[in-house]
């Protein structure tokens, strides 16, 4: 019998009732509203509803909300933006804010792991990646070009990492065993200069990663300087399979520890 | 199970990007892809707060708030729906959180509204209503119509009436099958009528 309850109390309109209502919205497919339109004909009672349904929707569409004018949009505006920078210094969108500038304390340890990287990948990577000059506090470090990269497939438990390489097949990604490579964090990346065609490229942490990547090219990048994520230590690493490409997996904050 | 890694994002004015690649350029810091965003979808957000909340004010913290968590909790946004939807979801939830800490203000207030029975009696042909009633007497009366609804049916009929959203997309926004949808807006018709009737009639 209709209407009947639900076990929350809440009331279920029948068939009937519900057809008409789509009917007036516009919902149903061709064949739906030939039907309907068939049964109306037969029947005043059906056709005084949708009548009804249809004056208090077009009441309804007469009466619109007026909106805020612009200086209480600009005002909105700016509040989200705010509150957008603010949210970035925990969390989310790291990179609304300026530039973190890496701890004065951390920059000779640094420069040691960018010369290390640096040799690492230019072992794997040969003539694709060249070495930072010298142990300056900022070094200059080059990563992989934009036809070294594409990512194909992705476990979505790995969607938080730092990618730069490329994924040889479906389902070989992953954190295998590997060379240890330390590789920068999000917050420690300039980007120098980039196209907006480019804006996919660098893969740094937030999921999705998009693909297929184009990188930056290599005079795009500077690496301020290089560490294990504070939080648990998380190395990143080279991961090399055997007839792929060589890729640097840099887990970012917490997301998992189980690499080599 | 591999993830479905979107097309690089083309290189073009944001007026002219996806929502999805606003969202990419929004998470690298890109203002002018978040004002687009905002642009994009603030009528709607701000259409469906008002009428959940009934004034200015609580409706613009409400838009606000919406933006702010919709953008910091992309992680719940399983791109199964769009950015829309997603957005709208955080907003009418911002916007019945806030309802319910604030409580609605004067505008629709029962007093105001026996005040201005005596101009609703001008509506007496459907026709002639819409001419000859002043709208913003209109509007007022349809918000405190609105709060004859139960919280779900409101949220619901908000949803589609002033958001424009279709029902599969309610459902979405709600997680409830497009039948309830469909139920809950022929309720929804019937208590505003019920409601209006007597108002509206001579």
């Amino acid at each position: 019998m209709w209407p009947h309850k639900r076990e929350d109390g809440e009331e279920i309109a029948s068939p009937c009732q519900t057809w008409l209502t789509a009917y007036v919205d516009g919902e149903l497919r061709d064949e739906e509203r030939a039907r309907v339109e068939a049964w109306l004909a037969g029947n005043p009672e059906a056709r005084a509803e949708v009548e009804a349904q249809q004056h208090l929707k077009a009441l309804w569409e007469r009466c619109p909300v007026p909106g805020p004018d612009a200086l209480a949009w600009d005002d909105v505006l700016a509040r989200v933006e705010s509150a957008l920078d603010a949210a970035a210094t925990e969390d989310a969108l790291t990179r609304f804010g300026p530039p973190r500038t890496p701890p004065r304390s951390r920059w000779r340890w640094a420069a040691w792991a960018a010369v290390a990287a640096a040799i690492l990948l230019t072992v794997w990577l040969g003539q694709r990646v060249a070495p930072p000059d010298d142990g300056s506090d900022s070094e200059s470090f080059e990563l992989v070009s934009d036809t070294d990269v594409v990512i194909d497939d992705m476990d979505p438990a790995d969607a938080r990492a730092l990618v730069v390489g490329r994924v040889p097949s479906p389902g070989s990604f992953g954190l295998e065993p590997g060379e240890r490579l330390e590789v920068v964090s999000p917050e420690e990346v300039t980007i120098i200069s980039m196209d907006g065609s480019d804006t996919p490229a660098l893969v740094v942490g937030e999921p999705p990663v998009a693909g297929p990547l184009v990188l930056a090219r290599r005079d795009e990048v500077q690496v301020d300087h290089m560490a294990p994520h504070p939080a648990d230590e998380t190395m990143p690493y080279l991961h090399a399979p055997e007839g792929g490409w060589p890729m640097v997996v840099a887990p970012l904050k917490a997301a998992r520890k189980d690499g080599p | 199970m591999a993830a479905v890694i979107p097309a690089p994002c083309p290189h073009r004015p944001v007026s002219e990007l996806d929502d999805d690649c606003l969202l990419r350029r929004v998470a690298e810091g890109k203002r002018e892809a978040l004002e687009e965003l905002f642009r994009r979808y603030r009528v709607a957000a701000y259409r469906v707060a008002s009428r959940l909340l009934g004034n200015e004010a609580d409706a613009l913290d409400a838009v606000q708030e919406g933006f702010v968590k919709a953008l910091t909790h992309l992680s719940g946004f399983q791109r199964r729906s769009s950015f829309k939807t997603w957005l709208l979801r955080v907003v009418s939830n911002a916007a019945l959180d806030l309802g319910r800490q604030r409580g609605r203000r004067e505008a629709v207030s029962l007093e105001a509204a026996e005040v201005r029975d005596a101009n609703l009696s001008l509506l007496l042909v459907p026709d002639e209503s819409a001419a000859r009633l002043d709208r913003a007497e209109l509007r007022r009366l349809l918000d405190q119509a609105l709060q004859t609804l139960s919280e779900p049916q409101r949220q619901t009929f908000v949803l589609h009436a002033e958001a424009g959203l279709s029902y599969r997309e309610v459902a979405e926004v709600m997680d409830i099958s497009i039948g309830t949808v469909m139920s809950r807006l022929y309720y929804a018709r019937q208590k505003l009528r019920n409601y209006l009737g007597p108002r509206l009639s001579p």
